[in-house]
This record gives C-alpha cells, sequence and structure tokens, in this order.
C-alpha cells in the first residue's frame, strides 16, 4: 500500500508540474468560462427556464474542467507510458499488479477538484449565489460524475494505439463537450437528444437540477452509472490486455 | 559472501526446466534449461533473434512460458519480484516526465522491499551529479546509467541487466562497468544480455549461449573457447604461399599478409608439428586461443549447420 501512495504522490507532483494539465485543468475551463458567462447579462436566463445563463456555464464549464482533468491527463500519460517502458518497469516491482492504475485513477480524482473549484470561485466572484449546500451537492455531483471520464480516459490509454490516443482524446473532450451543453444550452431539438446519451450532458445536467431543485431523472444517473460501469470494464479489458502484450 | 545468499546455501539464482515459449508456429525459446548459482556475474550470449528477450522476460515473470519451469531463488519469477530478490534493467525505455532523477529513484526505493537509501543508489549508479535533473531531458548515457540505478534501487539478489550499455559512449560504458563490478563484489549475482562480447569476455564468471531459442554452450569463457575448438597461430615466415601451407592438418583458415602468416586451427599441436615437420622454421610465434566474440561466432555458425564453418575451409584454400 506504501508504495500506490508513493506513486500517487508523485503522480500528482506530476501533473501539477506539467503544464499541459494545468492548461486543460485550470487555465483552459476558466477563460472560457469568463468569456462566455462574462459576457452575458447578469439577469439574462437559459431559455424556457428559470436558470441564469452564468449558473449555466457555471455548472457547465466546472464539469468541462473535470472532463480535462480526468480525461486528457490520464489517456495520454499511459499511452506514452506504456511506449516508454514505464509500465513494464513497474512491473518489475513489489507494486502490486493494479498499483499504477489506482494510483491513475487516485491522481485523476484529486486534480479534478481544483478544476471543478477554480471555476466555482470565479462564478462566485462573478455574482452567481447559492447557498453552501447547493454549492456542496454540485461539487460532489460533478466531482463524483468525472469518474465516468477517469474510466474514458485509462480504456483510451490502453485501448488506443498510442500515435491516435491524442485525436482520439480532443475528439471525445471536444465532441463530448459540444454535445453534452458544456459550451451552450443546446435547447432541445436533436442536438439535445443525441446529447443526453452522453455522460458529459448527464454530469451537468444532474449537477444543474441539483442546483435549480428540480426532479432528478432516474434515466439520467442510470446513463451515467451505465458509462461510469461500462468505460471501467473496457479500462479493466483492456488493461489486461496491455498486460499481457508485455 | 554470504549477503545475497536466499533460500538457503547452495541453491540456485534461477533455474530454467524445460522452458519453451511459442508465438503461434514459432518457438522462440525451445526447451531450454539451464542454472545460474548465486553470486556469478552470468553474460547471456545469442544472436539477433535467439530468444534472450524472451528468455528474459520470462525470467522476470513479464511473459509466461508455454511449458516449463522457471524458479528464481526457489520462487516463481512473479513471487520472487515481489519479495524484492530481482532488480531488473530493460532493454529499452525512456524515463516519466515531470520528476527528477532522485524524486523518480525515491519512489523507486520505495516500490522495494529492502531499500537502500536514495543517496547510496545515486553513489553506487555514478548519478550523483545529475540527481537534481529532469529525468526526462537526460543524454542517452545519462539515461542508461539512470534506469541501472533503478534496478539497483533495492537490495536485490539477482541483478538482470538486458543489453544494459546499448548506446553508450566508451566513457559511460567504462563508469557503468565499475559499477556493475562493485555490485559484483557485494556477492550479487548478475546476468547481463550483450553485444558487445569483450565485455561479457572481461567481467563474467560464466557465459551462457543460446541460438534458436536452445542452449548452445554454458560454461567460462575458457570453456566456451575450448567449445570453439579453435586457436589462433601466427608466425613469420619469409618467401612463404598459400600452397605451402594450405594441406596442413586442422587449418580452418589461413592468411597471409607479406611474410606474417596467421592460422586458425582446430588443433594448434597438430597444426603447428607438422609445419616443423614440413621443414619451416617461423619466427614470431603466437599461439593464442580465439577471443570470445570468434569464438561465439565459430559456435552458432557450427550450429547453424554444417555449411557454414565448411564454407569457411572452402573459402581458406
Amino acid at each position: 500500500m506504501t508504495g500506490v501512495i508513493a506513486l500517487t504522490r508523485l503522480e500528482i507532483l506530476r501533473a501539477l508540474r506539467n503544464r499541459r494539465v494545468m492548461f486543460f485543468t485550470i487555465l483552459y475551463p476558466t477563460v472560457l468560462f469568463l468569456l462566455t458567462a462574462g459576457t452575458a447579462p447578469a439577469s439574462k436566463m437559459v431559455d424556457g427556464t428559470h436558470l441564469s445563463l452564468r449558473t449555466y456555464f457555471l455548472i457547465a464549464y466546472a464539469s468541462f474542467g473535470a472532463l480535462g482533468a480526468a480525461l486528457t491527463t490520464n489517456a495520454q500519460k499511459i499511452a506514452t507510458e506504456r511506449k516508454e517502458g514505464w509500465i513494464r518497469q513497474l512491473r518489475l516491482t513489489a507494486l502490486p499488479g493494479n498499483g499504477y492504475v489506482i494510483s491513475k485513477i487516485a491522481s485523476a480524482t484529486l486534480i479534478t477538484i481544483p478544476a471543478i473549484a477554480i471555476v466555482f470561485i470565479v462564478g462566485g466572484s462573478m455574482g452567481v449565489h447559492l447557498s453552501a449546500a447547493k454549492w456542496l451537492a454540485a461539487f460532489l455531483v460533478l466531482w463524483a460524475g468525472a469518474l465516468a471520464f477517469t474510466a474514458l480516459g485509462i480504456a483510451i490509454g490502453y485501448g488506443v494505439p498510442q500515435d491516435s490516443v491524442q485525436i482520439v482524446t480532443i475528439l471525445v473532450y471536444v465532441g463530448g463537450s459540444f454535445l453534452g451543453g458544456q459550451f451552450f444550452p443546446l435547447g432541445g431539438g436533436a442536438l439535445e437528444n443525441v446529447g443526453k446519451a452522453l455522460p458529459t450532458y448527464q454530469v451537468r445536467q444532474l449537477a444543474q437540477d441539483v442546483i435549480t431543485g428540480a426532479h432528478v431523472p432516474s434515466s439520467g444517473i442510470a446513463i451515467l452509472i451505465a458509462w461510469t460501469v461500462g468505460a471501467s470494464v473496457l479500462a479493466a479489458r483492456m488493461y489486461r490486455r496491455g498486460v499481457d502484450a508485455g | 559472501m554470504t549477503t545475497g545468499v536466499r533460500g538457503g546455501p547452495g541453491s540456485a539464482a534461477v533455474t530454467f526446466e524445460n522452458v519453451s515459449k511459442h508465438y503461434g508456429q514459432v518457438k522462440a525459446v525451445n526447451e531450454l534449461s539451464l542454472e545460474i548459482p548465486q553470486g556469478r556475474a552470468v553474460a547471456f550470449l545469442g544472436p539477433n533473434g535467439a530468444g534472450k528477450s524472451t528468455s528474459i522476460d520470462m525470467l522476470l515473470g513479464l511473459r509466461k512460458p508455454s511449458s516449463g519451469t522457471i524458479r528464481v531463488f526457489g520462487k516463481g519469477p512473479h513471487d520472487a519480484i515481489t519479495a524484492g530478490h530481482v532488480g531488473a534493467m530493460l532493454q529499452s525505455g525512456g524515463l516519466i516526465s515531470d520528476v527528477t532523477v532522485r524524486e523518480l529513484l525515491t519512489l523507486m526505493t520505495k516500490l522495494h522491499p529492502r531499500p537502500l537509501p536514495v543517496d547510496e543508489v545515486l553513489k553506487r549508479a555514478n548519478i550523483a551529479d545529475i540527481a537534481e535533473r529532469k529525468a526526462d531531458k537526460l543524454s542517452g548515457g545519462q539515461t542508461q546509467r539512470v534506469r541501472f540505478a533503478i534496478a539497483i534501487a533495492g537490495d536485490s539478489d539477482l541483478i538482470v541487466l538486458d543489453e544494459p550499455t546499448t548506446g553508450m559512449d566508451v566513457e559511460n560504458r567504462q563508469i557503468f562497468w565499475q559499477a556493475m563490478k562493485a555490485q559484483a563484489e557485494r556477492g550479487k549475482t548478475i546476468l547481463f544480455a550483450t553485444h558487445y562480447l569483450e565485455e561479457a569476455d572481461q567481467i563474467a564468471d560464466q557465459v551462457i549461449v543460446i541460438n534458436k531459442g536452445r542452449l548452445l554452450a554454458n560454461g567460462t569463457v575458457a570453456d566456451i573457447k575450448a567449445q570453439a575448438g579453435f586457436q589462433k597461430i601466427s608466425f613469420r615466415l619469409p618467401g612463404v604461399t598459400r600452397d605451402h601451407l594450405v594441406m596442413l592438418p586442422n587449418v580452418v583458415s589461413l592468411e597471409i599478409i607479406s611474410d606474417r602468416v596467421q592460422i586458425q586451427t582446430s588443433d594448434s599441436d597438430k597444426t603447428f608439428y607438422s609445419i616443423l615437420d614440413a621443414g619451416y622454421r617461423p619466427e614470431d610465434i603466437e599461439i593464442t586461443a580465439l577471443g570470445l566474440e570468434q569464438a561465439f561466432v565459430a559456435i552458432t555458425q557450427q550450429d547453424n549447420g554444417a555449411d557454414a564453418p565448411a564454407a569457411v575451409v572452402e573459402d581458406a584454400r
């Protein structure tokens, strides 16, 4: 266990030092949030709802930051470290067989915290007012929901050929955010119907429902859980395949 | 030297028992049996594709044998690694980004059941001067030395090195082998695969040669040279031509450069006596065993088919 903790600690240190990670986790979501929410009038509502546009974007970009933190880092790092033989090298230590993956999950889960928090802090300073309980609830939903993205990142890192990892990651990252309503409210119609099948949409929607006190549809939770479990099974399978191939 | 003794004195560090590894139709390793006693420095030689890396991967538990048994200090490979018996440096691989050499090695010591102090590891691997550098921003030779440091981050009993000096310049290579010799003097068992046969010649107590996945030779450097069966006779004999010498017994190859004659023979005594019997009186005589490299080439060629050495003989005549 001490080995897993030591590795996790080093993984977090590496992530904090990595400019790319900081960009996707902190800078990019915050800047996009400022550009969109900052230019919208404080009184403007999302069409057909009682939700202010600023609050909408607060949740949208906090979930976007969580997606970036959980997905992009792991996918890239795992692919590179597989190719470089680092994973093989770790298998020649007393580290438990799943220690590497555990450390990746743990570090992604921890790096997701500042990704969500920074958008919340900026949003709060821009005049989004929520009760402490709602801030906390929204945070916990986004944080737990990011597990689906962590699992997806690991599955991509292990399963996709190394030279395609970047493009696949960007596709999932941007495509998932576009259809998930991270960049703008989908406003019903075909786009939203497609989006509803995605974890990006469901995480955002769930956090939003928690804030507005709207009825939380169990189908949404089911879709999110299905993605998390499905991606985890896929990640585990890809991981085993990576192990057998050496 | 008792520091390295595990699993009782006299027990082998490594045992392969009829180990085979098949990839589809291809037999990468074929019924390989061998034993490595504790405390030896063992060179593991073989041409490209002989099955060296596959054997090492199986020894380290990275691949499973198709059949046969591998024991490392009396345990299965994976258990031996978990117990901290084995430190290994794989053939290739980079180091991870965004960490210093010291941080990386600190991690590796924490992943070992019997860790060494990080400063001691840095000293032993001769990398104290680059401890604060970023691990992914090193030269090829420095990277190899850090990878060696990873292999010795704990007090392992067996150190396995797969072509450790590939990509090192001469200076780095010397520094590296000094560090390795120091490990051997601590009573560690060392197994290294290499393409540089002079390294094996200088460092190894035992040489294992495999070819086409099978064991070809296993003994001391002198044993291997003897198994190759060739010696070299060199002398000066003014006015001599090929025709005079080519009919001598046991000659494998013959070379004459001005009046200097070089003969490879499978029996230096017989060849040399018949030179004298023929009435020649050569000068500046040297009779030497072949270098390990020539011996290695000879025995792998013999193994690759009877036609290969025959071609050498024909060439000589």
